[in-house]
């Protein structure tokens, strides 16, 4: 089920009633209510892979109480391995098979010997990269002893199947989520609200902003060789708010859903377009999936600490695996490469942690050197986004030596009224964000309004917005990692 | 809990208000829109054709039939209903308010092709019903398509959601600014256009060429269509325009359309007029594309198409 369709719009009231009104006064059925809709919201889309959810539920709950009883070091190493292996077999077949079988086929016919190998026709079940590492970060807080492993199945599986966050994110960590489910929600009108207004935030950057953005990038993307390197680059800017609009409000709207039933979910961006170095756009991009491989990969590989080699190392593992993880394509391991590429000088120069404050905090506007630190960190983001969108490397090379080509000094081939005007609401949309970039999303304050009418005229405009740029079934990017 | 349900649906109420009057706005501008999208449509429910000859059709009979020349041949008053992209259906729905709003036409020129009587998904050019969507009549026609939800018919203004162009311009049209006003002369559009590269694309894409299906239901309501103009005493001409020969042999069903369409005009006596085959056909200077033709092409056509009429039945026109 996607969140910008009616099906969710009728879906989500009717849970909250029967959450609220009917199985309120019992912790372990409203669970279970978090569950059943989890299911229907995931089953929408497939209902054969819901058993991969649950198994995936049931090896983790099973690992964590043997971990729990097991005093053997050695003993408990393999229980952690077992649910690494389960876990990361589950994505490996279903999400890196092909890709590894082809790759393997074709490395060899370089060599010369010839395989036959048949890749399979192997359907990819959406949101199983965001709920496979939820799940791994449960055993691997268990194992560290960082979280006591959970007798309730019930909870665990509302935490692992959380329909606001199931199938794109933000990846939670157990140690956040799980605690909530054991303990009576009590309903909140502020942070209601608050959760409809992210949602609303959420509805208008994906409608409005991502889905806009679209049009243009798809047929600059699509038809490249038709374009000039001018029009090449409005292309991948237009790119780069469509991902920002689309993964950004995705989870502005999970993370207001799960206001709407108690729970509070961690923050998964924090406008990263006025990041003024690339180290900080990777602390406010995808924040969930970041500190995940920072505390599961990164820092168990040594982190920033040991030799120049090392750290280089570490490094290049940890962006290669994040590119990695968006999808088995060349093209993503080559975009996880080049930030690794943009992030290394800051290390080594020990610059990569300056950036830690709000940018221009209690300024209106960024000092010269902060507004061109953004800017060439803007520009590397969206150079980056061009092998992330390109449907290979040979279209992402063309695509580049377009753009660096005589054609980069002409007027862009864009005349249309819809590139002026997606150009004007991706503006304002910058605006407003920047206004509203020490909170924790844009419009966060809105809700702080005194004057009711003035808050509501607000949230009419957003709405009407929303309804006039409303697209049927635009579906989110990050569905398909 | 309770305030927060209150004051949920004292908003919703707010904007829902809100939506009403705006949805009222924008149909209203729309409906007094010039634009080619809306023009005939508005322009039939208002009354204001009441022609003598209307030519029905797609665009191969908005962008193929002369208004300016059947009128200076046949001495009348006619007027183009062309639909762009439309097939029976559309056509067929629009032919029926034309009637209940405008005086009854003492001829009717209906421009079947290859497509004619092919039922598609979806309704191309939908936008344009979208200001009369609370009609019922209209409705049923969308109702028919993929394409619109239980929430364009029944809560105010999501039928224009995503249409920012209608919106903005019946917005304008309400205060008395019409952008883009129809260029047609009354509804022949005329295409002062050169040979252009769609064919060659299409051939790539269709190396094999391809079959239409002919609905069933449509041959059903067609046949009504003829015998409810015979009734109404409305002379009927079924015309198969010219089409770029080169294009005939990617059509591979053809001949038995143009089969269909002859046996019809025999069982009901009507005329049938194929210039399928007329030399028209032979060059790439009377066409903008394979299937329509220039402005050059289409006066030839529609001269050549005029007289031939005014042969066979010229005291019907000025009776």
């Amino acid at each position: 089920m996607l969140f910008n369709t009616i099906d969710f719009a009728i879906f989500l009231p009717i849970v909250f009633i029967l959450y609220w009104f009917v199985v309120n006064k019992n912790l372990k059925l409203q669970n279970l209510l978090i569950v059943f809709a989890s299911y229907v919201f995931y089953g929408f889309w497939d209902w054969r892979f819901l058993s991969l959810i649950l198994f995936s539920t049931t090896v983790d709950y099973v690992v964590g109480r043997k971990l729990a009883e097991e005093k053997n070091t050695n003993n408990r190493k393999k229980l952690l391995w077992l649910s690494i292996f389960v876990n990361i077999g589950l994505l490996g077949f279903f999400k890196y098979y092909n890709f590894f079988l082809d790759n393997f086929v074709k490395a060899f016919s370089f060599f010369g010997s010839e395989i036959n190998a048949n890749s399979l026709q192997i359907i990819l079940p959406i949101g199983i990269s965001f709920y496979t590492f939820q799940t791994l970060s449960y055993t691997i807080d268990v194992y560290r002893n960082k979280l006591e492993p959970t007798k309730d199945f019930i909870s665990f599986a509302a935490f692992v199947s959380f329909f606001p966050q199931l199938v794109a994110g933000p990846i939670e960590r157990a140690t956040n989520l799980l605690p909530q489910f054991y303990k009576k929600r009590h309903f909140k009108y502020a942070f209601a609200v608050d959760g409809l207004q992210q949602i609303l935030w959420g509805l208008f950057k994906k409608i409005v902003i991502a889905d806009n953005a679209a049009v243009i990038a798809n047929e600059i993307f699509n038809n490249s060789p038709d374009y000039s390197g001018s029009t090449l680059v409005v292309g991948a800017v237009f790119f780069t708010f469509q991902i920002y609009g689309d993964f950004s409000g995705y989870s502005d709207i999970a993370i207001g859903t799960a206001k709407l039933f108690g729970f509070k979910l961690k923050q998964n961006f924090a406008f990263p377009y006025f990041s003024r170095d690339i180290a900080e756009f990777w602390r406010r991009w995808h924040i969930s999936l970041s500190s995940w491989f920072k505390d599961y990969v990164y820092i168990p590989l040594g982190g920033s600490r040991g030799s120049i080699r090392n750290k280089v190392r570490n490094v290049f593992i940890i962006f290669i695996i994040s590119g990695f993880w968006h999808g088995a394509k060349w093209t993503f391991i080559i975009w996880g490469l080049l930030n690794a590429i943009y992030f290394l000088p800051l290390l080594i120069a020990k610059k990569n942690r300056i950036n830690l404050d709000s940018i221009a905090k209690s300024k209106f506007l960024p000092t010269f050197l902060d507004f061109f630190k953004i800017i060439i960190t803007f520009s590397l983001t969206v150079f980056a986004w061009i092998f992330f969108r390109a449907e290979n490397l040979t279209h992402a090379f063309n695509y580049i030596s377009e753009i660096f080509s005589e054609s980069l000094f002409t007027y862009p081939q864009l005349s249309n009224i819809r590139f002026v005007f997606s150009s004007l609401l991706i503006f304002v949309f910058m605006l407003i964000e920047w206004f509203g970039r020490n909170n924790k999303y844009a419009i966060e304050n809105v809700a702080s309004i005194k004057n009711r009418l003035v808050r509501w005229l607000i949230y009419f405009s957003i709405l009407l917005v929303i309804i006039i740029f409303f697209k049927n079934n635009q579906e989110f990017i990050y569905f398909q990692f | 809990m309770k305030k927060f349900i209150g004051h949920f649906i004292v908003f919703s109420f707010a904007f829902f208000a809100l939506l009403f009057l705006l949805d009222r706005v924008v149909t209203r501008g729309l409906r007094k829109s010039q634009t080619s999208l809306h023009y005939n449509l508005n322009k039939i429910y208002n009354g204001e054709i009441n022609a003598d000859i209307v030519i029905n059709g797609s665009s191969k009979a908005r962008m193929q039939i002369s208004t300016r020349i059947i009128d200076s041949i046949l001495n009348v008053n006619s007027y183009n209903l062309g639909m762009r992209g439309a097939e029976f259906n559309p056509q067929n729905f629009q032919f029926k308010q034309y009637l209940k709003h405008n005086t009854k036409p003492k001829i009717v020129i209906q421009v079947v092709s290859f497509g004619y009587l092919h039922k598609y998904e979806e309704l191309i050019s939908y936008e344009k019903f979208i200001p009369y969507l609370n009609k019922k009549e209209v409705r049923e026609l969308c109702k028919q398509y993929k394409g619109f939800t239980f929430l364009d018919y029944h809560v105010p203004f999501m039928k224009y959601a995503g249409q920012y162009d209608l919106i903005i311009n019946g917005l304008l049209n309400t205060i008395g600014v019409d952008r883009n006003k129809d260029t047609s002369y009354k509804g022949y559009s005329s295409q002062n256009k050169k040979w252009d590269a769609t064919f060659e694309d299409f051939k790539k894409s269709n190396p094999d060429g391809f079959s239409v299906k002919m609905d069933s239901l449509y041959k059903t309501e067609f046949e009504k269509y003829i015998t409810n103009c015979a009734t109404k005493n409305i002379k009927l001409y079924l015309v198969y325009p010219p089409t770029y020969h080169e294009s005939k042999k990617y059509m591979h069903n053809r001949a038995e359309i143009i089969t269909y369409y002859k046996n019809m005009a025999n069982k009901y006596q009507i005329s049938f007029l194929d210039y399928s085959d007329n030399e028209l056909t032979l060059s790439k200077d009377n066409f903008y594309n394979s299937q329509h033709l220039n402005k050059k092409g289409a006066e030839i056509f529609t001269e050549i198409l005029a007289n031939n009429i005014n042969q066979i039945n010229t005291p019907q026109i000025h009776e």
